[in-house]
């Protein structure tokens, strides 16, 4: 069901394929290259564990571009990447289902992380040591000489200090011998979940001292270990944990607290969707301040034309591996070819859009005329404001900004979904267009409006714009409309079906799943744009109060890691990792063509004034057709 | 050195509603199907682990059922693998899912839309391949090696194929007439060649490892081996697919046992019982063509196999593989007697690790096993003294004294 979203997970990827298909976030990862802790902040596909792999001598082999290479020079230390895995699953479930054992299993799940760092420090020793890389000219300074005698001398001290209970002489056999630890941990977790009398956690340490062992006691060892046997007394190590959130509370706040204070040699960089249940105490000296003590990388975009510009690079790199060839002027040329000019475009350029204010042909004019004929409301905000619309062409940019710009979206929406937009009934009564889920509106579809709703996100991009872009193959023509519509409108249906497991644990029962929650702010933001009276200022986004109801506010921030909502400020300006309250931000583009809203964001609104609303009759409700059908389930 | 690619039993196939999902290979343009481009693939891997190939080799069923479009699909591809990586030749060999025997895209002709194909197939000049359909084999020299390809699906098509016992269905086993075997040892017997290979569709001798009835080995096949080993005193490298299933072991033979290469599929669908068994797998064997470094052990070589992962990408195949990533095969010596020469240089080595390439170079034999020998050998090592660290493919192991 979920195929779109998963087709594309760098968690799957080799580090070398990252680095082959990677299009770089030059200032991310630039900010990510400094020689400092990093906190790396992005909803579900925003590419965090692309950036993390990036920092990988592995991955950095198979760097296509060598001008971008260059910034590969800025750092010199040596990355080891740890990947959360179903193992951390497992114990969050275990952890769930015995609180009696909540303190042993928060012991093994931190000697799990521990474990999983042992074995990426030994990856990267490989990385490292290789002698290739004293042949490649961007990464030369990365390469550890190495000696038999070396690696012996680390393996004996590693062999000690990790506990493997006998001694070794490889980087092999270390392996190898922690694959023994790996499968003792795995044990101890089972005999917490089926035991009748399970061991108590003084029982395991003796048994097995290794246990003790934390996440950043593995790395600092390994580092004192490698630096002394290599002879490399400064080198530096970044520790890069990624899908911080899917482990365990304690190892979250553990690994967060981290950024506070750790052994020098060492830097921490962590990955980790935005909305975290912990409740961090602000104002704790404990607490990790960001700017000081890390740099926060916020991978969600705040601004529109970068997430665009992003977008559009991801498609370019995206056509350029489906074998269609760029032949155009420019480099938006081709990925225009494909999809097609957009009805609306943000700024002007190409013929359609040359004049777009000028009466009577000018695309803008002409919508903005059809609306003051057929809605009365416009007409009278129009005469309210002085606009004479077919003055807009002459007026100066500030004037055109102030007077029609800001409502070009709002327009075009209010005329595919307003109240003057009727149809007769079969019993001849007038209502109403129906919110259609078949089909999209022009307006959302072609080149810009497509990558407006990608967000710069790779994996909405690749789900979303690659299949369209296999269409394309062997054409000359762009993507016929009704295929982008369905492709549209196939991926939001999928995407709504991950969505739909995020519960709420609302006692009142007005809400079941987020969906609930997510129809009522469309119906509500819907109606600021189309409802009976035209709002120049419509509320487009929202203000997370104090008087939302905190089950709400977790099923939302569930569903900010996912993507569906973007923030647009928080309460430090930080877009850091925690609490969203206070918080303010927007839908998805990618949810606004289901509920009828504008590529764009208004004035706030408070979250609580939404949910407060007297509930009522639904446009729609979410239907297992929804799930099902309009995903395509039988396609696959 | 002579470096053969083996690519078997690629089940192309054309989707349709009633064409199942035979392989992961289907026959579209790779880039508009949205499906993995194996091939492709293999050429970047090979690329990439920066081997050259001087062969390609491919056992038959080139297409699922005899789709004629998945036919040239598959060739063209394997042809485009061959400009790739730059290699002499190209040969394939026609398996049962080639030939149209039940008649379902021609009237009358099963095997016309493999002889329309492009390059002419099996993949030499025309005079060869007819050479290949009027006598059912041919024969390649090059150097000191001889390849004999065998057509061991000649007769389907042309068969009663409505017999109501299995054994005698002409397209559910593979043959060699008695004909062509004396054809082929006429033409064999003229020229003597320090290494011999058997390229063919079927398996020469029944195998019972996968199914409790298997009746589809080549009629013949041990009478062919026996006449060939008997004719050149030697022994042959039989490189075979049709079951999918991957394997390296000796022959029956009175003088000379034949090493057997039976080739896993590179892209069919695996289903139970032999998913168990068996992945999707394609392979270099570097052949050892200098006699002086093979010694007594001819024909002998290294094993490159790298298996299809759920990644969408080729990796190399571990060492519980049943053709794991840089086996040997060739040697028949005992594994005690190799155990105990690699413990020895293990012992009276002044480093404290070894590594393969150590070991090889002093015991090159070991190179030589076969898998389940070198498992023999690795078992027997503690007890003389001697640890060996295995890892994910065999070439990185270590070994050191137990005692430290």
């Amino acid at each position: 069901m979920t195929a779109l979203f998963e087709s594309y997970n760098a968690r799957f990827i080799e580090p070398k394929t990252v680095g082959e298909t990677f299009v770089l976030r030059d200032r991310e990862f630039s900010l990510l290259c400094e020689q400092n802790n990093s906190l790396l902040v992005g909803p579900r596909g925003s590419g965090k564990t692309t950036l993390l792999k990036m920092l990988k001598v592995g991955a950095q082999i198979g760097w296509k571009y060598p001008k971008q290479a260059k910034v590969l020079r800025r750092f010199s230390f040596a990355a080891i990447y740890v990947g959360a895995d179903r193992q951390f699953d497992l114990v969050v479930k275990a952890i769930h289902l015995n609180d009696k054992y909540s303190n042993i299993l928060d012991l093994l799940s931190k000697c799990l992380l521990a474990t999983r760092i042992k074995f990426a420090c030994l990856d990267t020793c490989r990385e490292i040591l290789d002698q290739k890389l004293q042949n490649l000219e961007f990464l030369s300074h990365q390469h550890v000489k190495y000696s038999l005698e070396m690696e012996v001398n680390c393996c004996k001290a590693l062999a000690k200090t990790w506990d493997l209970g006998e001694p070794a002489l490889s980087f092999l056999e270390i392996r190898s011998l922690l694959q023994l630890q790996l499968a003792e941990i795995n044990r101890f977790i089972d005999r917490l979940k089926f035991d009748e009398e399970p061991p108590t956690a003084g029982s395991l340490i003796d048994h097995s001292p290794y246990l003790t062992h934390t996440p950043v006691h593995a790395c600092l060892t390994f580092v004192d270990a490698f630096n002394t046997a290599f002879k490399v007394d400064d080198k530096i190590w970044a520790l890069c944990i990624d899908e911080l959130e899917i482990m365990p509370a304690s190892l979250q706040e553990y690994l967060f607290s981290c950024l506070r204070s750790i052994d020098q040699r060492i830097l921490l960089k962590l990955a980790t969707s935005p909305f975290s249940s912990l409740s961090w105490d602000r104002s704790s000296v404990a607490r990790p301040m960001p700017g000081h003590d890390y740099t926060p990388i916020n991978l969600s975009f705040g601004r529109k034309q970068d997430a665009k510009r992003f977008t559009a690079r991801l498609f370019d790199a995206l056509l350029l591996s489906e074998g269609i060839q760029y032949r155009g002027r420019r480099s938006s040329s081709l990925g225009e070819a494909v999809l097609g000019p957009s009805p609306i475009k943000e700024a002007g350029g190409d013929a359609l859009q040359r004049e777009p204010y000028k009466a009577p042909n000018g695309e803008h004019y002409k919508r903005f005329a059809l609306l003051r004929e057929k809605d009365p409301s416009f007409r009278a905000f129009l005469d309210q404001r002085h606009i004479h619309l077919e003055g807009l062409q002459k007026a100066s940019e500030s004037q055109r900004a102030g007077q029609a710009r800001k409502y070009i979206w709002p327009v075009a929406i209010r005329l595919e979904y307003g109240p003057t937009n009727i149809f007769r009934r079969p019993d001849k009564s007038i209502a109403s267009r129906p919110a259609s889920r078949k089909s999209v509106p022009d307006v959302y579809l072609g080149y810009d409006s497509l990558l407006t709703i990608c967000e710069g996100n790779p994996r909405t991009t690749i789900g979303l714009l690659r299949p369209l872009a296999r269409i394309f193959t062997g054409t000359s023509k762009p993507v016929a409309h009704e295929k982008q519509s369905e492709l549209l409108t196939k991926t939001i249906a999928k995407y709504f079906s991950l969505l739909s497991s995020i519960q709420v644990g609302d006692l009142t029962q007005r809400y079941g799943s987020l969906i609930d929650v997510l129809d009522d702010i469309g119906a509500f933001l819907s109606k600021e744009v189309n409802g009976a009276d035209f709002k120049p200022e419509p509320a487009l986004s929202i203000k997370i109060d104090a008087a939302t109801k905190p089950p709400i506010i977790e099923a939302i921030g569930n569903a900010m890691n996912q993507g569906a909502f973007v923030m647009l400020s928080d309460e430090l300006g930080t877009f850091d990792f925690g609490s969203i309250l206070e918080s303010r931000i927007r839908l998805s583009y990618l949810l606004c063509p289901r509920y009828h809203i504008p590529l764009t964001y208004g004035q706030p609104i408070n979250l609580s004034t939404i949910t407060q609303v007297e509930k009522e009759k639904r446009r729609s409700t979410l239907s297992i057709r929804d799930l099902f059908e309009d995903a395509g389930m039988d396609d696959e | 050195m002579l470096n053969i690619l083996i690519a078997s039993d690629l089940h192309a196939y054309v989707p349709s509603e009633k064409s199942g999902e035979p392989s992961c290979l289907v026959a579209q343009n790779t880039n508009a199907s949205g499906h993995p481009d194996i091939i492709g693939e293999m050429g970047k891997t090979i690329l990439t682990e920066g081997l050259r190939v001087d062969w390609i080799l491919c056992c038959g069923d080139m297409a699922d059922k005899a789709n004629p479009i998945a036919q040239d699909f598959a060739w063209r591809r394997l042809a485009d693998l061959k400009t790739t990586l730059d290699a002499k030749l190209l040969l394939g060999t026609v398996g049962n899912h080639d030939v149209d025997s039940r008649l379902k895209f021609s009237d009358f002709d099963p095997k016309g839309a493999l002889q329309r194909l492009v390059p002419a197939f099996p993949g030499l000049d025309e005079a060869t391949c007819d050479r290949y359909w009027s006598r059912n084999f041919h024969l390649w020299e090059e150097g000191n090696v001889r390849l004999l390809n065998l057509n061991s699906a000649a007769f389907h098509g042309y068969h009663s194929d409505l017999a109501d016992n299995a054994a005698s269905i002409e397209y559910l086993h593979g043959r060699v007439s008695q004909y062509t075997i004396d054809k082929i040892i006429t033409e064999i017997s003229s020229k003597k060649f320090d290494v011999n290979i058997l390229l063919t569709h079927h398996h020469v001798y029944r195998n019972d490892m996968i199914y409790d009835l298997d009746l589809s080995e080549m009629v013949y096949g041990g009478r062919l081996m026996d006449a060939l080993t008997k004719t050149t005193k030697s022994s042959w490298l039989v490189i075979h697919g049709h079951q999918h299933f991957p394997d390296i072991f000796y022959g029956r033979s009175k003088v000379y046992p034949p090493v057997i290469f039976s080739a896993g599929s590179l892209s069919a669908t695996l289903s139970s019982p032999l998913s168990s068994l068996a992945t999707n797998q394609f392979y270099v064997i570097s052949l050892e063509t200098d006699l002086s470094k093979a010694g007594e052990w001819t024909p002998s070589g290294v094993v490159r196999a790298w298996h299809w992962t759920a990644h969408r990408c080729w990796e190399r195949s571990p060492s519980n593989h049943n053709i794991p990533f840089e086996i040997g095969f060739g040697c028949r010596e005992k594994p005690e007697s190799v155990a105990a020469k690699v413990a020895k240089v293990v012992r009276e080595s002044s480093r404290p690790v070894l590594n393969m390439e150590e070991i090889y170079a002093i015991v090159p034999e070991f190179r030589y096993l076969i898998k389940e020998a070198v498992d023999d050998v690795i078992e027997k090592l503690p007890v003389l003294g001697v640890k060996c660290t295995r890892g994910a493919v065999l070439s990185e192991s270590n070994f050191r004294k137990e005692k430290l």
